[in-house]
């Protein structure tokens, strides 16, 4: 009985979520307000956060919580308080029919992709998740989720996950060279 | 996996710690508030709250009785914060024309919620057993319990930003601004300060972290041993525990790191339009984000609930233990949140350049020391 409950509570739950971040995306690309639409971008960054820990991804969600909704949106937001417009806070709506056909164009093959991705998977994710999860609790106390994600990028990955850092850092530094040639 | 041993019983003991953590952070947030303008009366020499009480001349006894109680006024001020709270809520609640009505009516909540979730990970005492059932004092033991911490904390950003915001005020955007930018600066202290944190004690979850802090390898015996103090976690990593205490008063925005407020320049910073409930939301956000500041530090760096001889208190009797530890925890982070009320009274504030040196040429190069010493020792 109560597991029944439990596991009806868990589905209701998920939806609640899934709503909450569809919706939400769905703001972000119709909002006349700039700030109205980079909050959006954060509630619906923080579904999906809610969305991993569905499938036993609880250092991704918690990664995602700190470093997108805590980090990227609050400097979004920062960038936005500062630019010229922040008293009107709207922006002119160009809807374009190449702008839209390159939206859908890359939103169909996001979609193709992830579906495809889907279909190769044997085992559902939640579950494979979870199985990972039980099998390492009963040898170790830690979270397995983060040491075997470390020994990932530490080991096996190592070269493209310092590429990524080079290129954030690359990026670092163009927004520096751009902002001393305005001041000159 | 999760549902395999749930029973009636147990779902219910599960809100034993809900409803007593969240119970408790209520009920304290009043009496800090009374508590610090009390300690600010007896720092700065000044009187601080004396009439609001129960009885003497302007008591409540005299105003609703007309039961004077011979004159003198006993425990005067000790229900300032009911009539703050009546004063609050029946004032006009005004939202200024050209603000962002939606945004300006969400961000209070921002400012209460994160700090309220930051208690689901800290584990508040022992376990207690009722009948063979055990109930572990926490909310939820998270296995990522730190990063828990520090992802919550970031989403105190969103309620001084958009309060700042949505007022379209200039002082409150200065001080959305501010808030934001040194909320941003010492998060990165704060992170890199949990990962040799994290290092130290080769794990995220709270609850592992205070029983690592529970005992200590003993040379002579061969074996752990049970200790009360020389294993707490600030005398592993001292460093560690300073950074986090400047971090958390930054984090917080208090003195001498309250710039997103600052009086003198901007009005009220962020809060500047906020009246009424709303104003009262960001009020009390304040006081529970300094009591879960307290109970993060007093649970990574001071043993959180242990306490000396709980061994040997848990031997003869296991749920008076857990009692002693629910005490112990809270009477540690009572001397922090004392703490974050002296500094407050007594340092004047920074300028703003000056936070932003500090967090940026100081604390982080000496957080990242920390980490690589940190590192090599843990090799």
């Amino acid at each position: 009985m109560v597991r029944a409950m439990h596991s009806m509570l868990a589905t209701l739950l998920f939806w609640i979520v899934v709503l909450m971040t569809v919706t939400a995306a769905t703001f972000v690309v119709v909002a006349r307000n700039i700030l109205h639409a980079a909050f959006a971008l954060a509630v619906a960054f923080l579904g999906v956060a809610g969305i991993y820990i569905f499938l036993h991804a609880d250092f991704l969600a918690a990664v995602q919580l700190i470093v997108y909704v805590g980090g990227i949106i609050v400097l979004v937001m920062f960038a936005i308080m500062f630019s010229a417009h922040t008293q009107e806070g709207t922006v002119e709506p160009r809807r374009t029919w190449l702008a839209l056909g390159g939206g859908a164009l890359v939103a169909g093959v996001v979609l193709a992709a992830t579906i495809m991705l889907i279909n190769r998977l044997q085992v559902p994710l939640a579950e494979a998740n979870a199985h990972a999860d039980a099998a390492y609790r009963t040898t170790a106390s830690a979270a397995p989720g983060e040491i075997a994600l470390g020994h990932v990028l530490l080991g096996e990955y190592l070269l493209p996950f310092e590429v990524a850092s080079i290129l954030i850092l690359a990026a670092l530094v163009g927004a520096v060279a751009i902002v001393r040639k305005e001041t000159r | 996996m999760l549902s395999l041993g749930l029973d009636a019983s147990a779902v219910g003991w599960k809100l034993l710690p809900v409803l007593l953590v969240f119970g408790a952070v209520l009920a304290v947030v009043p009496l800090l508030v009374y508590l610090e303008r009390k300690v600010c009366a007896w720092i700065q020499n000044r009187v601080g709250p004396n009439r609001v009480g129960l009885l003497g001349p302007d008591g409540l006894a005299q105003g609703v009785l007309g039961f004077s109680g011979g004159g003198k006024r006993i425990l005067g001020g000790l229900l300032q914060p009911l009539a703050d709270a009546i004063k609050l809520i029946s004032k006009e609640d005004f939202i200024p024309a050209q603000a962002d009505k939606f945004l300006f009516s969400l961000a209070p909540f921002f400012a209460l919620l994160p700090p309220f979730l930051t208690f689901v990970v800290v584990p508040v005492g022992a376990d207690l057993t009722f009948g063979g059932t055990t109930v572990p004092l926490i909310v939820a033991d998270l296995g990522v319990g730190m990063l828990w911490v520090l992802s919550v904390s970031s989403l105190a950003a969103y309620g001084v930003q958009l309060g700042g915001w949505a007022s379209n005020s200039k002082f409150s955007l200065l001080g959305g601004v501010r808030a934001t930018a040194q909320m941003i600066s010492y998060e990165i202290t704060m992170g890199l300060v949990l990962l040799s944190v994290f290092m130290h004690y080769d794990s995220l979850s709270l609850r592992e972290i205070v029983q690592a802090q529970a005992t200590y390898f003993d040379p002579l015996l061969g074996r752990l041993a049970a200790n009360g103090l020389g294993s707490w976690g600030v005398w592993h990593q001292p460093l560690a525990a300073l950074l986090f205490v400047i971090c958390a008063f930054a984090e917080n925005n208090r003195l001498p790191f309250d710039m997103p407020e600052c009086e003198a320049e901007l009005v009220g910073g962020y809060h500047t339009e906020y009246s009424s409930m709303k104003f009262g939301m960001f009020f009390q956000g304040e006081y529970i984000a300094m009591l879960a500041m307290g109970a993060v530090i007093s649970t990574l760096f001071f043993g959180g609930w242990h306490y000396p001889g709980y061994a040997s208190v848990a031997a003869a009797s296991p749920n008076l233990a857990a009692l002693i530890s629910l005490a112990v925890l809270g009477a540690k982070v009572m001397i922090f949140v004392l703490f974050q009320m002296w500094v407050r009274w007594t340092l004047p504030r920074f300028r703003y350049d000056q936070v932003m040196e500090l967090g940026w040429k100081v604390l982080i190069p000496l957080a990242l020391v920390n980490l690589v010493v940190t590192a090599l020792v843990n090799l």
